[in-house]
C-alpha cells in the first residue's frame, strides 16, 4: 500500500482521528522542518539563534517534537532566522496527507530569499535595465485627436518645435487618446 | 533519500503485537505515532543527536531501537498537565532501511524494561526464522 492511501486510510477512521492527526502534525512539523534545515544550512543552535534574535534556549525547544508549544512569534523568528517564509494555512486533508508521502522528496534545500533573488533577479529587472538605449533629446506626448489629425508637421507644432529637423515616431497601435511619442 | 521503511513483527501464531497495542490507544496516541513514523522516514539519519524520535538501547537491552513519542494530556484529578512518554521498540536495521516495531510501551517510571526484555524474546525468535515480518501500514 502507498503512504498516501495508508493515511488516507487512517483519516477515514473518525474524526476524531483528523483532529488529533492535525494537532500532531501542527505541534511537530516546525520542530521537524527546523531540524532539517539547520543541518541543511549547516547551522548548530547558537548561529541560528543569532540569526533569528532568539535565546538558544528557545531555539533548543523549537527543535524539539515533543515540546509542542511553539508561539507564532518564535515560528515567525525562526522564519526571519532562516530568510523563509513561512504559510500557515488551511488545506484540505488530502495535501496534508500529500505533504507525508512526498516527505522524502524534498530536498531540505529550501533557498532562502538570497538564494532566490539571485535567481529570480534578472527576470523582475525594471523594463528600463533591459530594454535596447534610446537617446532622446526630446521626448513629448501630444494627443492625436481632431485638432492635430496624424499629420507630423501638426504635431511638431503642437510640441512647438515645427521649425527643428527631428523624426515624429507614430504609432499606429495607439488609439486617438493614447497619443503619439515626438522624438529627436 | 531513500525513504525508510517500518515493518510490524507478526509472531508465530499470527499476531501483531504491534497493532495490538496501537488499537488499544485512544485516537490522540494513534495520530501521535502514525506522524512520528511518518516524519522519522523522511529523515536520512537517525542515530543525528538532534534527531529526538530515536535511540539506541544500551547494556541490557542492546540491539533494541525504540522510538519516542509523547502526548500532553491532564491529570484527572489535579487538573495538572503532563507528558505521556511512548516508547515502541523494535529492531533497526541501517543497511536494509527499514524498523521492525515488535511491541509498544508507555512509559511510566521503569515499567518499559520489561516490555524490553520481552521484545529482546521476540527478537530472538525473529533471528531463528520464527515468525514473519510485514510492511507497517
Amino acid at each position: 500500500m502507498n503512504t498516501f492511501n495508508s493515511i488516507w486510510r487512517k483519516l477515514r477512521r473518525s474524526k476524531r482521528y483528523r483532529e488529533e492527526f492535525v494537532a500532531d502534525h501542527v505541534k511537530r512539523a516546525v520542530p521537524y522542518q527546523a531540524r532539517a534545515l539547520m543541518k541543511a544550512n549547516k547551522l548548530n543552535q547558537q548561529e541560528l539563534a543569532k540569526r533569528s534574535k532568539l535565546s538558544q534556549g528557545v531555539i533548543s525547544r523549537a527543535v524539539d517534537p515533543s515540546y509542542g508549544n511553539l508561539t507564532l512569534s518564535t515560528i515567525i523568528r525562526l522564519a526571519a532566522g532562516f530568510d523563509l517564509a513561512y504559510v500557515g494555512r488551511f488545506v484540505p486533508f488530502s495535501e496534508l496527507a500529500r505533504w507525508y508521502a512526498d516527505l522524502p522528496d524534498e530536498s531540505w534545500k529550501i533557498p532562502s530569499f538570497e538564494e532566490e533573488d539571485a535567481e529570480i533577479a534578472t527576470d523582475a529587472q525594471p523594463c528600463a535595465a533591459v530594454a535596447p538605449p534610446v537617446t532622446p533629446i526630446i521626448s513629448a506626448t501630444v494627443r492625436m485627436d481632431a485638432t492635430y489629425g496624424s499629420d507630423a508637421t501638426r504635431l511638431k507644432k503642437s510640441v512647438g518645435r515645427e521649425n527643428d529637423n527631428f523624426s515624429v515616431v507614430m504609432s499606429e497601435a495607439y488609439g486617438p487618446s493614447q497619443g503619439n511619442e515626438v522624438r529627436a | 533519500m531513500i525513504p525508510w521503511t517500518f515493518k510490524d513483527y507478526w509472531t508465530e501464531d499470527g499476531r501483531n503485537l504491534i497493532w495490538e497495542w496501537y488499537e488499544a490507544q485512544d485516537e490522540e496516541v494513534q495520530a501521535a505515532f502514525d506522524g512520528t513514523l511518518l516524519r522519522l522516514r523522511a529523515v536520512d539519519d537517525w542515530l543525528d543527536q538532534r534527531v529526538k524520535e530515536f535511540d539506541l538501547l544500551k547494556r541490557h537491552h542492546a540491539g533494541l531501537g525504540e522510538l519516542r513519542f509523547s502526548v500532553m494530556a491532564r491529570h484527572p484529578a489535579t487538573g495538572k498537565s503532563f507528558k505521556r512518554r511512548f516508547r515502541p521498540v523494535g529492531v533497526w536495521r541501517q543497511e536494509e532501511r527499514d524498523f521492525i516495531i515488535l511491541l509498544g510501551c508507555e512509559k511510566t517510571g521503569g515499567n518499559c524494561h520489561s516490555s524490553f526484555d520481552l521484545a529482546l524474546q521476540y527478537k530472538a525468535l525473529f533471528e531463528q526464522g520464527r515468525g514473519t515480518i510485514r510492511e507497517h501500514v
